[in-house]
């Protein structure tokens, strides 16, 4: 139990970490076409391997995965169209931006995240 | 050199395509709501690429239509102060100055952000938002201040040429700031430009009737013309319901088909008892507003006066009305 708890953690900070990510580079780069795409992959990727019958941290991962990214997609998209902006015309770095204004401003949002994402393998029945 | 040449495509209907140069110095975009000022800027800053044009800033080219050059907007060297209020609210104000200066080792950024929050009169919590995102806007130190409508004063437009010596382009409808501090000036409408050049030319001299229309002259008629007399520095004009006489109108032939233009201050009106004057034309007056600094007159025909309260205190009472055209104030193209 207290392996399968360390796991859990684990797997949910790398969901965490991975969809914090994506979240990010999807709102700054706002792809055009693809968008449902994405969330139809995300989707699958989720599913596919319970489908499947597997058992693994991959599945904590995956499913930890599409919440993190429900839970901070917005706030990024708002931060992203408010504030930075301005600080890339300051001359400020993406990395800069991301680590001195989005994550200050949206820290609410992605301790969220990371519950959901510790909770979703309970929601999808995986534990 | 800066100069910007822009073409965007927005939608069916609109399309921005404008080209300007901006000198050191205050360079005035004005147009109306919808015009394309604010996407001009943001073309120019990079957060939108154009179709096609050249944005060219301190001789650097940034932007470059045909040879596919387009530089992120964090290598633009340009400087943007939105119109919405984008402070960032989880740092004081001198923590978003601090952030601009980065580049800066650290005791010349100190120095740099107590120099500027003196210029700008900034405090930590207290002081004009305004005033602090352009006093952001300079510590990064850019080759062009890109100000959108952001409610800047003339004091504080001041301010900032003292303290940025570059171009910098301002987006406003404050016609009275553009006298005041503009070099240049730059009208848009419906994403062209109708008219540019130095600020107090253009202020005085509109090339065509939506350049009026932008720059406050309420009174534009269609006219012809009738006699030039460039002995007595004189011409008629004769529009639909009345007859003016103008200056000499060089480079305009009798019958020439004309716009004559004239702001609503400079009219002046007079009883109908007293003796007819040069341009007094006698016309009914259609309704009245009054404001606050003054009376604002609509005559029959579109012709609008605005007269001062004391004025309209003394004559409110006429029977009937004629409204003085000054020669002097025409403008016809």
């Amino acid at each position: 139990m207290a392996s399968e708890l360390r796991s859990l953690v684990l797997c949910a900070f790398a969901a965490l970490i991975a969809g914090v990510a994506i979240s990010w580079a999807v709102s700054v780069w706002r792809p055009r076409r693809g968008g449902f795409a994405l969330t139809l992959g995300v989707l699958l990727a989720v599913n596919l391997p319970a489908v499947l019958g597997l058992r693994s941290p991959v599945l904590l991962f995956l499913a930890g995965l599409p919440l993190v990214l429900l839970a901070t997609a917005p706030r990024f998209e708002t931060l992203n169209r408010e504030y930075a902006g301005a600080a890339r015309s300051l001359g400020a770095s993406e990395l800069r931006i991301f680590l001195r204004l989005i994550l200050p401003l949206s820290w609410h949002s992605v301790l969220l995240a990371y519950v959901l994402a510790l909770y979703a393998p309970f929601a999808e029945l995986l534990l | 050199m800066t100069h910007a040449r822009l073409t965007r495509r927005v939608s069916a209907g609109f399309t921005l395509q404008a080209e300007f140069a901006m000198p050191a110095g205050v360079t005035a975009l004005v147009g109306p709501a919808g015009a394309g000022k604010s996407l001009a800027l943001e073309l120019i800053a990079g957060f939108a690429r154009p179709d096609a044009g050249r944005v060219m800033i301190d001789d650097a080219i940034v932007f470059d239509g045909e040879t596919r050059v387009n530089l992120p907007p964090r290598r633009r060297r340009a400087a943007h102060v939105a119109s919405r209020d984008t402070l960032f609210p989880h740092m004081t104000v001198r923590e978003n100055l601090m952030f601009a200066a980065s580049r800066r080792a650290r005791l010349e950024r100190h120095k740099r952000v107590a120099g500027i929050m003196e210029q700008f009169a900034l405090e930590e919590t207290a002081g004009s938002r305004t005033a602090a995102r352009i006093a952001r806007a300079i510590l990064s130190e850019p080759r062009l201040l890109l100000i959108d409508e952001c409610g800047v004063d003339e004091p504080l437009l001041r301010r900032t040429m003292s303290a940025f010596p570059g171009p910098v382009l301002l987006v406003t409808r404050d016609l009275d700031l553009c006298h005041a501090c503009a070099d240049e000036m730059v009208l848009l409408e419906a994403g062209r430009v109708v008219q540019r050049g130095a600020t107090r030319e253009v202020l005085d001299a509109p090339e065509s009737a939506a350049a009026a229309g932008l720059l406050g002259f309420d009174n534009v008629f269609a006219a012809t013309i009738a006699a030039l007399d460039p002995g007595r520095d004189t011409s008629r004009l004769e529009c639909e319901h009345f007859a003016f006489t103008g200056p000499y109108l060089p480079g305009h032939f009798n019958g020439d088909r004309v716009q004559v233009a004239v702001r609503s201050g400079v009219l002046r009106v007079h009883s109908g008892e007293i003796a007819a004057g040069v341009n007094f034309v006698a016309l009914p007056l259609a309704a009245v507003s009054e404001r606050l600094r003054g009376a604002r007159l609509s005559f029959a025909h579109g012709v609008v006066a605005e007269v001062p309260r004391g004025e309209w205190e003394r004559q409110r009472d006429n029977k009937s009305w004629q409204v003085e055209f000054p020669p002097a104030a025409l403008r016809v193209f």
